[in-house]
Parts: structure tokens; sequence; C-alpha cells
């Protein structure tokens, strides 16, 4: 993609992670459910909400396609039973990206039930934040799980099942080595997650010579 | 001994009103030492918690777990752009249960700073003596007499070949197993944290804890204040459970932390006729380097921060150009992933390379330099807080001091190659080939360079002029009646070292003044 087409995408991006986000969120996961115990008195302060006026308006369009479009498609873009806040659709891009994401540490046998203990402990991680920033993964999920946003903003032309090696390498190389840093910073917590998914399982640490937690006594481990 | 009562707010069936002589909003270094003193003077108090009550029996030693439930955000928190990543304890205790237990009193450097700039009186060196002494007795803090483990030797030993200054952590433990895990919950109870300590002493003398309770606001009539309204949160902290709580109190103390203190009092719209809530936020913004030794350094075992340098921490005088203290953090699995920005097969090999891995940090004094004034912590549209932190000149050229200085550092300690923490690095084997790509190679902005910090201080500062601090140098709020501020969110800076025993000494003397003052007669610790 050329950096003039990035250009004209970046706002959307931008209001699409949250940086600048609109005054009312679309979607998500944190809704009705804030830090709110009264109306405000004076309105919290929102510098970003200018520049969101000035270039936000059709990032805001995209994000609500976007989350439209998991509305719409209802029986794959529901948390699955078990799940707290992947979708089907998110698990289908975290089944594509955590393998690249973790190259050879990922052992080849058993990889289907490792990448499943993966997802799960993404979903665990991710329901574990708070409102605000299951709002901005909410948004980063559906703009990678929407074909026409997953194709502009992140380069993959297959859909995340079919998607192959090679095009979710490139991917990623394009997002943490973007100049742009909304993207290094998505390619960031998509990495994050990935690798505290993985780097806490037992399956992982022999490999990086790590032995676990040593045994203590309950004797020893009780409440002062 | 009064039996202790603990109230899990996730359970509350009803709403619930409570009647304190002093509330406080958070358990943690300055809210449960302020619990302790205030309670032994006899008054009634109630201790604020937005966390769970965790104990040894829970610290299993599991990083993704201890993340979700002893830290903000699930150890996630960043600044509002995203470019620093913020390590806040929430639970009962807050940071004290989660810190490595690095015990450094105030540099004397620092203190006459704030007397000289922002008018912080009876703060000296001299002044705090006594309180320092007291809680170091208190908390067990002596230096660190086993031998170091590998991790820190490495830095021992790379500044003992350059000629640098180094010296012994001193820790607050107490028949301490060496083990490592001091970041997740200690599981011996030999940290000598605010959950074996103070908590109980202050349960013991009749405070009442709740925990999973959120303070929302803290109310006023008249420029006095009545009382604190709070959310029951469910047991993982996370959303409102539909239950309030009101704690009515002739006294508060908002000891939240940095970000979530400033927060409370943003939220409760209080008088800030000089703008000076939140501003001045500062959180020794840390950058670090890996190296790779050849023999088996085993970075996840033993006392994670023992040996430490101030070879740079003054390197240009107190106002000058970044100065920076050099410690170890240690190296988990889950950490230690998260902290190599690559992917692939690159990744993997720099994990199998684990056990051979040390690493180094570098924490940054701010606020000290005139070019930067601080974070400000901002309300978002659910009302929670946000560290508005934006970094500049002045933490780019320390940043890139730092890497400097921690790859020859790394080399001199024998290591085969670096790695500096930074997106677009590479190892690189040796210091020549380092020095130019940290030179010139690097590109030295956010977030480039990956930034952690887990000191956030400041906002709510203290001086004697209501036009530079939020209260005055005992932590009483310029503009309420009735209301402190006694947490590390009183700072006018940084501090150039970790925060516990500043916060623990500071808010021991303001909580024997209030404590005092609301009841009559001196007190302190037993």
């Amino acid at each position: 993609m050329t950096p003039k087409a990035f250009a004209i995408i970046c706002p959307f991006v931008r209001t699409a992670l949250g940086l600048e986000r609109p005054g009312k969120r679309t979607g998500g996961s944190g809704r009705g459910r804030g830090w709110k115990i009264a109306e405000s008195r004076t309105p919290p302060e929102n510098p970003g909400r200018r520049r969101f006026l000035k270039f936000g308006l059709a990032g805001t369009g995209l994000v609500f396609l976007a989350g439209l479009w998991r509305h719409a498609a209802r029986a794959a873009q529901r948390a699955p039973a078990g799940f707290r806040f992947l979708t089907t659709q998110d698990r289908r891009i975290f089944a594509a990206l955590a393998p690249r994401l973790l190259g050879e540490a990922l052992p080849r046998d058993g990889r289907e039930s490792r990448i499943a203990e993966i997802l799960a402990a993404v979903d665990q991680l991710a329901a574990a934040m708070p409102p605000v920033m299951q709002a901005d993964l909410r948004q980063l999920f559906d703009l990678l799980g929407f074909p026409p946003t997953r194709i502009a903003l992140a380069g993959v032309w297959s859909g995340w099942e079919t998607v192959s090696e090679q095009e979710v390498d490139a991917f990623l190389d394009r997002w943490s080595t973007s100049t742009f840093t909304l993207l290094q910073l998505a390619y960031a917590a998509l990495h994050d997650l990935v690798m505290a998914a993985w780097y806490d399982s037992p399956h992982a640490w022999a490999r990086v010579g790590y032995d676990g937690p040593p045994d203590i006594p309950d004797a020893v481990r009780k409440a002062v | 001994m009064a039996e202790r009562i603990h109230i899990d707010a996730a359970r509350l069936e009803k709403d619930e009103s409570f009647a304190a002589d002093v509330a406080i909003v958070g358990s943690g270094a300055g809210g449960a030492v302020a619990a302790e003193i205030l309670a032994r003077a006899g008054l009634q108090v109630v201790l604020i918690e937005a966390g769970g009550y965790h104990t040894a029996k829970d610290f299993n030693g599991r990083e993704g777990e201890a993340f979700r439930t002893l830290y903000w955000d699930a150890a996630s928190r960043k600044t509002k752009d995203k470019a620093i990543t913020l390590l806040q304890g929430r639970t009962v205790g807050g940071s004290t249960v989660v810190n490595w237990t690095a015990s450094f009193r105030t540099p004397p450097e620092t203190l006459a700073h704030w007397a000289e700039a922002f008018a912080v009186k009876e703060t000296d060196a001299e002044h705090m003596a006594p309180w320092f002494e007291m809680v170091e007795r208190r908390l067990s803090v002596a230096p660190w007499d086993v031998p170091p483990n590998a991790n820190n030797a490495a830095l021992g030993r790379g500044c003992e070949r350059l000629g640098w200054h180094h010296g012994v952590v001193s820790r607050n433990v107490r028949d301490c197993w060496d083990l490592g895990y001091c970041g997740y919950g200690c599981p011996t109870n030999a940290k000598q944290s605010m959950l074996v300590t103070t908590i109980p002493a202050a349960l013991d003398h009749g405070a009442i804890l709740i925990s999973h309770a959120r303070a929302m606001t803290v109310e006023t009539e008249r420029d006095r204040v009545t009382h604190v309204e709070c959310l029951a949160l469910d047991s993982e902290s996370l959303h409102p459970t539909g239950r309030k709580l009101r704690v009515h109190a002739n006294h508060v103390i908002v000891a939240g932390g940095g970000i979530n203190g400033p927060g409370l009092l943003l939220r409760s719209r209080l008088p800030d006729p000089h703008r000076r809530l939140g501003k001045r936020t500062f959180l020794h913004p840390v950058n670090a380097l890996a190296g790779e030794l050849p023999e088996k350094v085993l970075p996840f075992e033993g006392a994670p921060q023992s040996i430490y340098s101030d070879a740079f921490l003054w390197r240009d005088g107190v106002t000058g150009k970044a100065g920076y203290k050099l410690e170890v953090p240690p190296l988990f699995p889950v950490q230690a992933a998260i902290a190599i920005p690559l992917f692939g097969d690159v990744h993997a090999t720099g994990m199998a390379a684990l056990p051979h891995t040390h690493a180094i940090l570098a924490l940054m004094r701010d606020g000290f330099h005139p070019s930067f004034s601080g974070g400000r912590v901002l309300l978002q549209s659910d009302e929670s807080p946000v560290l508005d932190y934006q970094t500049n000149a002045f933490h780019w050229e320390g940043f890139q001091h730092a890497y400097l200085s921690m790859a020859e550092l790394s080399f001199a300690a024998g290591a085969k190659s670096v790695f500096p923490v930074h997106r677009e690095a590479r190892p690189y084997e040796s210091w020549r080939e380092a020095k130019r790509a940290i030179k010139e190679g690097l590109s030295m902005k956010p977030p480039r360079a990956l930034a952690f910090s887990a000191h956030i201080m400041g906002g709510c500062a203290m001086s004697e002029d209501a036009r530079l601090g939020v209260v005055d140098s005992f932590g009483r709020h310029h503009q309420i009646e009735g209301l402190s501020v006694f947490d590390g969110s009183l700072f006018p800076t940084s501090l150039g070292v970790n925060p516990q025993i500043s916060i623990y000494a500071l808010v021991a003397r303001n909580a024997a003044r209030l404590a005092e003052a609301l009841a009559g007669h001196p007190v302190g610790f037993a």
C-alpha cells in the first residue's frame, strides 16, 4: 500500500484503536458497565475530541460497519461456549497469528490442542481488562475480521482460515515496522496477548529452561 | 485485640453504609501505614480497597494469574499514548504485595530540591531520619547479605570492571527463601509487605477492611468532607455489582497511588483553584537491555534486586540531563516474551536463550529538569482515570545514554551479545556494533523504545504554596477540611530511588501528626 493510501486510512485506525474516540462508543462488551456513578457535573476532559471531529467521521463509519458486520453474522461472531471475550471470528484470527508470532517455540506435536489453549488464555486475559481497554481490543479485532478493513489495513487478502504463512508474516512485518505508530501499537497488542498466553503455559517452559514455580508447603503459605 | 473485620464487597447483597473517624482509600504503602497508626491511636478506621484480599495461600507463582488478580488492568495499564506500560498493584496491600523489595531512603538531594523549588517544609534528610529508621525497623529492612543471584552479580561485575559505582540493595524481608517470586506475591510471607505487617496490625486494632470496593467520589459540604461514595465490584474487581457503599468519616485519606488517587479527586470535582490536581505526575520511566552470557544465569531465580549502581544518577547535577539508577529486573517467561518485540523464529531463539540471559534496567529521574513538567491525569469518557505522559527530548537523550551505558556494562560483564529492548533492535555482538546501532540506528521516540514504569508518583503534589501543590507538606488538602493525601502522589518530583521507603516514612510522619490531632495524644508504631 502506498504511503498516501495509508495516510488516508490512518485517521480511521486512530479512531478504531480508540486513541481518538468518539464521545459515544459503538458496541464493545464494556457498554453500560463503566465507572459512572451518576451524571457528571462537568464533562470529563477529552482533548482528542476536536481532532476526532476533524478527521474521524469516516473512521467511525468504518468501525461502525465492522461492528455491524459482526452483529449481522451472529452465529460466527458470538463468543462461543466457554469464551467470555473472543468471538468465533476472533479465534480464527488468533489461530492464524499465534503460530507465526511464536515461530519454532510452538511445537509441531499436539499443535491443535496447544493453539486451543492459547485461544483460551488470550480470552481469559482480555476478559480481565477494564471496559475501556476491551473496547479498544474489540475495535481492533473487528477491523481485522471485517474483510474490507482486513484487506485495506492489514493487507491480508485471504480469509483468516485460509491465509498462508507468508501472508501472515508479511502482515506482522508490515505492522511491526510501520511508520504509523497506531499500527505498531496494534501489532504490540496482538504480540503481547499471544506471548502472554503461550509463555504462561507449562508446555512452553522446558524450551526456555524454566522449571516453573516451586512447591511451597501449605504450612508456610498461610494468611497472616 | 479486636476480632478482625474484613468485608468483601463483591458478596454484598444490599447497599451498606459505615461510620468512621477516618476513611482511607487504598491499602498500599500509604493507606496501610496510615491505617495502623490511626487504629493504634484508638480511632475507628475504614480501609477501602478496589482489589481482592489475596494472601500467601493464593500466591502460586503463576505469572498470568498474578497479573490478572494482583495488578491494575492485568498488568497492561498504559499511558494515554500507549507508549509506556504501567505496573501497579491492585490487591489488599497494593503494590507492596508485588514489588521487588528494593528499599532505599529518599536521596537527600531530592529532599533538598523539594524544599528549594516546591516550598516543602520539615521534610529534609535530618527531619526525616527518625521516620526512615522507624519504618526500616518495622519492616525489617536490611542490606541483602546473601550472595546476589547471577543476574545481579552480572551488574556488579560489569560495574567493577568499568570502575563504576555499585552497591548492595537493602530489602524488606524476614527469613527470605531467596526464591525470586516477589513480583507475584511472596508465597512464604518473607516479604514484609503491608499484607503481613500494617494491615493485620490495623485490623487487630479495630480497623475495618473493605475489599472489592471502588471509591468513586469524596463528598463534601461547605468545603468539609462528609463521606466517600463507593461501588461494590465483582470478584475480579472489574465490573460494579450494583451495590453501593457509603463511608461517613470525619477525615478522609486518599491513598490510591498515582493515577487512581488523582482520578478519585478529579471525579469528586473538588476545588482546584490553581489547577494543580493530576499535574506533575512522574514515572521513573524505565528502559532496559538484555545480554547473553556464556554461563547460566537463570534470571528467574533468587532475590530479584540485590545490586544497583548510581554511577549515572546525578550525572549532570540535580536539574541537568536525565540521571538514572541502574538496577536489575528478574526475567520470567511471560515478561521476557513481551519484552522481545520481535516475532517468529527470531523471537523463539531469543526465548531459548533465557537461561543465559541477564538484564539491566535504567530508572530515569523525571521531574527535576525544567523542560518537563510531568504527565497529567485525565478522566476518560467512562470516568476512569488515564495518564497523559508525553516524553520529550529530555527523555530521549536519557534513554539513549542509558542504552549505551547498559550495553557497555553488559559486555564488560562478559556478554556475547546484547539486545536493547527496542522495536528496531537486533542482537549486537560487539560493543562497537551496539554503540553504533544505539547512536545511529535506533530511533529515540515512543513507542519504538519499550518503556515501563512501576513507580507512579505525583499528581497531588505537596507544597506550602497552594499555587504549587494540592496539599501542604503534611499531606493536608489546601482547600478542603478533613481531607489528606497520603501516598506517592504527594511527591513534587520523582525520587531517583524505588519509592516504597519514601512513602512509608512520609506517611508514618503525616499519619502520626494526624492521629495526634484527631485523638489528642501522641502515637506511632508499637
